[in-house]
């Protein structure tokens, strides 16, 4: 560096420098609609309550042309939110939050951008250029002040339950579900310490681990005729689809899990026992929601939390 | 503080501090589904540690494996690899540093 600013700590660590472009805030995004609520429960399957652990879908929008930094403000910190997915379209740029819980706790989205497309007001303040005469940060424009960053990652298994199994040996049309498949208590807790109060703190991390779980109860029963047998099977199948989720704890941040999609499914069959018996008849069937895919977890990577303090731009 | 920078607004109200600022934004890109991407960013070389964040950019399917590329940073590049069966989608990757 020839000229300009350049600010480092005691570790040598670049904290400001005027060859790096800062990203400074252009607002909080416009809320577009809750895509998804509810899912406290199994869909097509009766007698259960709060026995998923809910979910919202919130979609905002930003009019501008670059790639925005989104961060979360909860409305609720005891729930877990996670940026789904974030895409341009119509010269709006599109983000899709994850929030768990079956009511809507509707957070704020803030925005980062370099300051490039920004228009500052007020005349005082700390302004660089890069080289080019592009400009660089902004003391008028909120420029993002990082307050911690790390590498975070939630567990494989995303059921507070622990992994679900396939199990034979229950009665035939057994449909009493018997495995928790909520996820409030699942997750990885890293130490963040912070001058700043927990209501106070916004985070930036995507939600891109996926996970599907499954139990499955199979049911069996043989009766017996005065000249034969006759066999009975029943399946019943509870399967949940998880995205990784994430949320500002006391002292710590919490890396775990929300849940997005589930399904149950249910089919009883019995052999004919042929003529010579009274009885007969044919299997019957109850199913809803398809699962995405085997049971496994994907995209299981540590990736980036960064926690702002959004008092600064509000 | 001893030394850095401090900048208040207009009410008096502290809004940036070098005590807290612990990372720097150094940019970002988009790796294209089941493509390999290397983004250079010549800044890097100057920067002691490298954090890379890693999100969808198209919505994440609810009824199949959709798989963010595998990223990396060597010296003053980033790359976002689809070998090895991932990068399925479009993955938007950003790049800190300090």
């Amino acid at each position: 560096m020839a000229y300009g600013i350049l600010v480092k700590n005691t570790s040598g660590h670049i904290l400001v420098s005027s060859e790096i472009e800062s990203l400074c805030c252009a607002g909080t995004a416009e809320y577009v609609v809750n895509l998804h609520t509810g899912l406290t429960d199994f869909p097509g399957y009766s007698g259960d309550v709060n026995t998923l652990s809910g979910r919202n879908v919130h979609r905002y929008r930003w009019f501008g042309a670059v790639t925005p930094l989104f961060f979360i403000r909860p409305a609720n910190y005891d729930l877990f939110h996670g940026i789904l997915n974030q895409w341009s379209s119509d010269g709006y740029q599109y983000v899709d939050i994850i929030q768990s819980g079956g009511a809507a706790a509707i957070p704020t989205i803030y925005v980062f951008v370099p300051p490039r497309v920004l228009t500052p007001s007020g005349n005082m303040g700390i302004r660089t250029q890069l080289a080019n005469g592009q400009v660089a940060f902004d003391s008028r424009l909120g420029p993002l002040a990082i307050h911690w960053a790390n590498s975070v990652i939630p567990q494989t298994v995303p059921c507070d339950g622990g992994q679900p199994t396939v199990q034979g040996g229950y009665a035939w049309n057994d449909t009493s579900l018997d495995h928790d498949f909520r996820c409030n208590n699942t997750y990885n807790s890293y130490p963040m310490t912070t001058p700043y109060a927990r209501e106070s703190l916004m985070f930036s991390t995507p939600s891109i681990a996926q996970a599907v779980y499954t139990r499955q109860k199979n049911g069996f029963k043989r009766s017996y005729g005065d000249y034969s047998s006759q066999d009975h099977w029943s399946t019943a199948v509870w399967w949940a689809m998880y995205h990784s989720a994430y949320r500002i704890g006391v002292g710590a941040f919490h890396a775990g899990w929300g849940v997005y999609a589930a399904g149950y499914y249910f089919t009883s069959a019995w052999e004919n026992p042929g003529w010579y018996e009274p009885s007969g008849g044919s299997g019957g069937s109850v199913q809803a929601g398809s699962r995405p895919y085997n049971d496994k977890t994907i995209n299981l990577v540590s990736n980036l939390a960064i926690v702002a303090n959004a008092d600064h731009y509000s | 503080m001893g030394y850095g920078i401090r900048l208040r607004n207009a009410a008096g109200a502290e809004f940036f501090n070098t005590d807290t600022i612990t990372w720097n934004y150094v940019g970002a890109f988009i790796a294209d589904a089941n493509t390999s991407w290397t983004q250079l960013f010549p800044i890097l070389g100057s920067l002691n540690e490298v954090l890379l964040q890693v999100s969808f950019v198209d919505s994440a399917p609810g009824n199949q494996e959709a798989l963010v590329h595998s990223v990396s940073r060597s010296g003053n590049m980033v790359t976002a690899s689809s070998l090895g069966g991932v990068g399925n989608v479009r993955s938007l990757v950003i790049v800190l540093g300090r």
